[in-house]
């Protein structure tokens, strides 16, 4: 049973007050500069992990070391929020240009049951080719749950033939060269915003 | 193009119908889509076997842990849509089904403290004089156990069922989420 529960996000610590409304995507045009990301001041050097992932090798988040990281936790059978938001990071990947090359777009499974990295990998190559699935399970993701405010939690009493749901946290975690966490979005951020941010990111010495 | 889409459809404003529409009555559909998805012959092979066990995945090379059953659900996709109710009765979606899909469900999601939660709900009301926008973060039409890949440009036919107006056949367009 995936059952992760820890402080909400909240408790990460250093988030700024934020202004404006929490619906952004009621505002077009270009990224106002009132939208609810959250800064993490100052950055938060996260807890390595290593889970498998889609292509069946073992990952681990310092892997990655060197690049501006994407994070977000979610499962295949959710088909709102999570496709939603794979498909913002495809945005914010051609909005970066050739830049959106050195940038890694991770998706770790919280429903590490069904998740598998066989699983895994057709979802996320639907998206695009260089998306990493990786498969969270109570295992690996209990350690590193506090540091991203992660709540998952399996919801079998909802009566749905998908077996069962999961409620889980969606934010989106921008994590830099050196696998700090720096910045996360509620979810409704204008993927404009997040590229931005990435791009500024990229100048980093890493 | 996509995006302006997207955008139109998660202000909450009228959609233009650019896409396929149908009418019963006084039920009019608008702009029908649905995400693309990816079925692999695994899944496919589950499905035809009816939730039989999944086994054969030992294949990877590392060793990775792989789970002993994909609890029968097979692969799962989204549609959406706008419902439109031009009568002065209200209305209630009661029903969706299609042949490329085992299963469907009407399914509503929230966002409370960062937390997302997916839950079925068993009608889908349409207000008399009004319209409700089945979008993302909102109402969607869940396929469970869907059959083949649905890629951009792929169509999905749906038989909508209302209370009042009865059934309303539906095309939607698989569109890049």
């Amino acid at each position: 049973m995936v059952v992760l529960a820890a402080a909400l996000l909240a408790a990460c610590g250093g988030a700024p007050s934020t202004t404006s409304s929490s619906s952004t995507r009621e505002t077009s045009a270009a990224a106002p500069s009132g939208e609810p990301r959250n800064v993490v001041e100052p950055p938060k050097q996260l807890v390595d992990f290593e889970m498998p992932s889609n292509t069946g090798e073992t990952v681990k988040l310092s892997d990655f070391r060197g690049k501006p990281v994407l994070l977000f936790f979610g499962y295949t059978h959710c088909p709102d929020y999570c496709p939603t938001t794979l498909g913002e990071f495809k945005q914010i990947k051609k909005q970066l240009g050739e830049q959106g090359d050195d940038v890694a777009y991770v998706f770790v499974s919280v429903d590490g049951e069904r998740d598998t990295p066989e699983v895994l990998n057709r979802y996320v190559t639907t998206f695009d080719p260089s998306f990493v699935g990786l498969q969270g399970t109570s295992a690996n993701l209990q350690p590193i749950a506090k540091d991203y405010g992660l709540y998952a939690k399996k919801n079998t009493e909802a009566g749905s033939a998908a077996g069962y749901l999961v409620d889980h946290t969606v934010v989106t975690y921008l994590i830099d060269k050196q696998g700090q966490l720096r910045v996360f979005y509620p979810f409704g951020v204008q993927p404009s915003t997040i590229a931005n941010d990435v791009e500024t990111m990229l100048k980093e010495e890493a | 193009m996509v995006l302006l889409v997207l955008l139109l459809s998660a202000c909450g404003g009228p959609s233009a119908s650019t896409g396929t529409s149908a009418r019963n009555g006084e039920i009019e559909v608008q702009t029908a889509w649905a995400r693309p998805v990816t079925v692999g012959d695994a899944a496919a092979a589950t499905d035809a076997a009816e939730h039989g066990a999944h086994s054969g995945q030992g294949d990877t090379a590392s060793g990775t842990v792989v789970s002993g059953s994909t609890q029968g659900s097979g692969v799962t996709g989204a549609a959406y849509m706008t419902i439109v109710n031009t009568g002065s009765a209200a209305d209630q979606l009661v029903k969706v089904t299609t042949e490329i899909a085992d299963q469907v469900e009407l399914h509503t999601t929230t966002i409370e403290n960062n937390v997302a939660q997916m839950r079925p709900v068993t009608v889908v009301d349409v207000p008399a004089n009004g319209q409700v926008e089945l979008k993302p973060g909102s109402y969607h039409v869940m396929l469970i156990g869907v059959k083949q890949t649905l890629a951009p440009g792929d169509t999905v036919p749906l038989t909508l069922t209302f209370q009042n107006a009865g059934e309303v056949q539906v095309t939607a367009e698989v569109r890049e989420s």
